[in-house]
């Protein structure tokens, strides 16, 4: 990872994009926790967060699609977790650990793609990697790893869903949206997206 | 001595380190033992007060809840979803809460020992939340970890922004609801604005840190430098030995 490919100026990109996703995610932790009173008398109250697992990935994801960079999505996502663990989570600098994984799982097939291939389908192909090596994480490190199969396996599903929406779905339609826009100037998706010009 | 004064990557490393050795063991009372240690290191040996402990606990809590209650019904092996259907020419009805009953009872112990390991991560997580100076921890991460300097000062600088970003993102969000645009937090109009607006602060902060003089890759001195010393490995070998000691010892 050459970190003198990034200039300043897309390491503030990335960690403001960050901060930003923090915030939407925070915003849904309401949601989440209704889901999540409804859900625990039944025991699947830990499911009733994971309608919003993708939004973890969002900012590796987004950073992927626009920067086009080896290491984008890990850098992302690491800074993503140092700054989740500045604002004070209760897990610390766990976070980080989890982070890494998020970010080698979002960008594990773009990277066998050699950084060529966004399409629609490649990142459905990193949406599903990243959500199976979260979940072989928590198998490890949440103890997942005495759940019943078949729970695991709506909860697997669940966050599928999840990450496909937010970070195959909804991360490049917002991309894209900005690059056409002219925001994107300086970055690698501007070269493969048409710009609206005005003059 | 203070956790405060320890070096925030040493305390980062302990905390990581620890985290995979309990990941390799379920005993509830070694967990049990780890969480009470940390929060008792927090009351005694730290600045953090009860009510700065209790607001990062009680979502802890929450958590861990959520995961005894799931242990409780599903635990592999002996999960509720595995039972037969109710058999009627038995018991009737009244057989199904009995197996309910039945696999909650042998399943206590296995929801026991996922959320007490939740309890004891989050134990050390608010261990490390708590005394380390959000500052420190980013210098610290440079100094030890050879984290390069425009990543370091990147963090601090989006960090820093937050209570803007929030601000504008209520503001965008007021802005789309005065035009009669309802907008929830996920709405596709308002995180499109906020997405524009951080990519221009990105922009300027970045004009901002180089006409101050911030030059990425050259060379330069620090006014506060993060370093290891000696109590730093003494804490890091009495944590992890008597964490280990205990995983050799206790049987629970």
């Amino acid at each position: 990872m050459k970190t003198q490919a990034y200039k300043l100026k897309d390491v503030l990109m990335i960690a403001i994009v960050a901060v930003l996703f923090g915030v939407v995610y925070l915003g849904c932790t309401y949601a989440g926790g209704v889901l999540y009173g409804l859900l625990t008398p039944a025991g699947m109250g830990s499911l009733g967060y994971e309608p919003f697992y993708g939004i973890y990935f969002m900012a590796g994801a987004f950073a992927v699609y626009v920067m086009r960079k080896p290491g984008s999505g890990v850098i992302a996502e690491l800074l993503a977790a140092i700054i989740e663990c500045l604002l004070g989570n209760y897990f610390g600098p766990i976070i980080i650990l989890s982070g890494l994984v998020q970010g080698v799982g979002f960008e594990l097939i773009i990277a066998l793609k050699r950084y060529k291939k966004f399409d629609r389908a490649t990142l459905i192909a990193c949406a599903v990697c990243c959500s199976v090596l979260t979940l072989v994480y928590n198998l490890f490190i949440s103890g997942y790893n005495k759940i019943a199969i078949g729970v695991l396996a709506i909860m697997l599903i669940v966050r599928i869903v999840s990450a496909i929406l937010f970070d195959a779905i909804i991360t490049p339609l917002l991309a894209n949206a900005l690059a056409k826009a002219g925001v994107l100037k300086g970055y690698a998706i501007a070269q493969d997206i048409p710009q609206d010009i005005e003059d | 001595m203070k956790l405060e004064k320890l070096n925030p990557s040493v305390k980062m490393l302990v905390v990581l380190i620890a985290v995979i050795m309990l990941s390799f063991q379920y005993l509830v009372f070694l967990n049990l033992t780890v969480f009470a240690a940390a929060i008792l290191m927090l009351l005694f040996f730290s600045d953090a007060r009860l009510p700065k402990i209790a607001a990062l606990l009680v979502p802890a809590f929450i958590a861990a809840f959520g995961l005894f209650m799931m242990g409780l019904y599903y635990t592999r092996g002996s999960s509720i979803l595995a039972l037969p259907p109710p058999d009627a020419a038995m018991e009737g009805i009244a057989a199904v809460p009995y197996m309910v009953r039945a696999a909650m009872a042998r399943n206590l112990y296995s929801a026991l020992q996922l959320s007490t390991r939740l309890l004891a991560f989050a134990g050390m997580g608010i261990l490390f939340a708590l005394t380390t100076p959000g500052e420190d921890f980013v210098l610290s991460l440079m100094h030890q970890c050879h984290l390069p300097p425009k990543f370091a000062y990147g963090i601090l600088a989006a960090v820093n922004l937050m209570p803007s970003m929030v601000r504008e993102f209520r503001q965008v969000r007021t802005a789309h609801e005065v035009r009669g645009i309802h907008a929830g937090p996920l709405s596709m109009k308002v995180l499109f604005t906020m997405l524009v607006n951080s990519i221009h602060w990105s922009e300027a902060e970045a004009m901002a840190m180089e006409s101050k003089g911030f030059f990425a890759d050259a060379p330069r001195t620090f006014h506060k430098v993060m370093r290891v010393r000696w109590y730093d490995l003494v804490f890091a070998l009495a944590f992890l030995g008597s964490l280990a000691a205990m995983m050799i010892l206790v049987k629970y």
